[in-house]
This record gives C-alpha cells, sequence and structure tokens, in this order.
C-alpha cells in the first residue's frame, strides 16, 4: 500500500446508510456493500486464491 | 502537506504497522499545526492545506450516519477510513481483474454480492443482469468472493511487517468498525 511513493487520499465521507441486514453496523462503501461484512471476509483464508482461476473463468465466458 | 519530505524513507517496518505510523504522525501534524496557530497569532508565518479540499479530491466514499461521524474520536474515525480504503483498493483490484478481461458487467453487477448468503442469491436474475450464463454466475460468484478476501488480505499484508499479522490486523478493524458502531447508538 505505501510502496509506490505516496497514498491514496482516505474516502470521503458522504451520506446516511442502511443498517446492514447481517451485522446491523451502518457503516458502507461507495457500491452500498457493509465495510464490516467485507473487512470480516478476510478473515476467511483460502488455500488457492491466485488471479489465474478467475481469469480463465472470465476468459472462458461466452 | 503530512507527507511532505522523506520520512518515508526511513521508516522501519520492524517497529509497527503502517497503520500506527501514519497515525502517530498526523497527531504530530496537528500538533504542530496547533503550536503554528499559536505562533501566527504572535506573528508567525504559516500556510495551510485545506482538509476539505483534500478530501473533496478522494476517489471513493464512505457512508456513515451523522450521529456516527460526530459521535467518534477522531483515532476511531481514522481506524474506519483506513479500513474503508483497504476495502475499496482491494474491489478496485478486482474490478481492474475483470476490466482486463473485457468484463466490466460482471464486476458491477457481481460485486454487490460478495458478501452476501448463498442462498439469498438468483443466479437467474444475475445471469440476465450480466450477461453471462446462469451455470456460470454460480462459479464466477465463488472464485470472485475467493479472489476478493486473497487481494484483501495482499492489501493488510503491505501494511504489516509479516503475514502473522494479517489477520490480527484485520480483527482490529473490524473491532474498531464495530466499536463506532456501538458508539453511535
Amino acid at each position: 500500500m505505501i510502496l509506490h511513493g505516496g497514498l491514496d487520499p482516505l474516502p470521503a465521507i458522504t451520506h446516511e446508510p442502511d443498517d446492514c441486514p447481517r451485522c446491523d453496523t451502518a457503516l458502507s462503501v461507495n457500491n452500498g456493500l457493509c465495510l464490516l461484512c467485507l473487512l470480516q471476509a478476510g478473515l476467511t483464508e483460502d488455500e488457492d486464491s491466485r488471479s489465474g482461476s478467475l481469469d480463465t473463468l472470465l476468459s472462458e465466458i461466452e | 502537506m503530512i507527507l511532505e519530505g522523506d520520512w518515508l524513507k526511513n521508516a522501519d517496518p520492524s517497529r509497527g504497522r503502517f497503520r500506527s505510523l501514519l497515525l502517530k504522525s498526523l497527531k504530530n501534524f496537528l500538533n504542530d499545526a496547533a503550536d503554528k496557530i499559536h505562533a501566527r497569532k504572535r506573528g508567525g508565518d504559516v500556510s495551510f492545506i485545506s482538509w476539505d479540499a483534500w478530501m473533496s479530491e478522494a476517489p471513493s466514499e464512505l457512508s456513515m450516519s451523522t450521529q456516527t461521524l460526530t459521535s467518534l474520536p477522531a483515532e476511531r474515525l481514522f481506524d474506519v477510513r483506513w479500513a474503508a480504503t483497504v476495502v475499496e483498493r482491494a474491489l478496485r483490484r478486482l474490478r481492474e481483474e475483470c476490466e482486463r478481461k473485457g468484463r466490466r458487467r460482471v464486476f458491477d453487477v457481481l460485486s454487490a454480492y460478495l458478501t452476501v448468503e448463498r442462498d439469498d442469491v438468483s443466479c437467474a436474475s444475475l445471469a440476465t443482469k450480466s450477461g453471462v450464463p446462469k451455470g456460470t454466475v454460480k462459479k464466477l460468484l465463488y472464485r470472485m468472493r475467493q479472489r476478493y478476501r486473497w487481494l484483501l488480505r495482499d492489501e493488510v499484508a503491505q501494511t504489516v511487517e509479516n503475514p502473522a499479522e494479517i489477520e490480527d490486523e484485520l480483527r482490529h478493524l473490524c473491532g474498531a468498525l464495530a466499536a463506532s458502531s456501538e458508539q453511535a447508538r
């Protein structure tokens, strides 16, 4: 995150979000997704998450 | 102004997390700014950069209630914004990976379901919206979630000394978000 000589500006705070139906917090990022749920997703570590598997599937879409 | 100079080159990763370093630097900066304000009143000459103007250039958004915003101490607000930045960087990388394959629409439609329970997802509806076969939607969702998790952990890894600290950092940020939400109630 810091290895390219600078920092991205921090996110701007905007309007009032709804409470998340899953975790009941009211913090969301710009696509409307719950910030806490997105962060908690990272607590699950996958054995194999190389970009290749998603890339391959995206390439195979007809 | 906070990041002027070459102090970052002298940062020692073995002495702690980057988030902590930045928070400490921010506190020092604000203390210095307060000192300069007092000095100015005594005839000193300083120039300030508008925080609002700087923030208006931010590429992303964080939505929170006014009650939460006004009730949080500065350090907690810093953690919340930090968490949002880490998450958004991971989302941005995922979007770029889809874009490189000419599948921006897939990201736009399916990213909204990255944290949704599988039972709550209508693959038929998503297939229509994203323009991909129904059978592929389920696989795409699985791999996008998996890839997002990896990207998020990779973003966090860049701010801690060693991979063993990723879990702790994520838990710290989750705790900060949960506490912020609780505090605002």
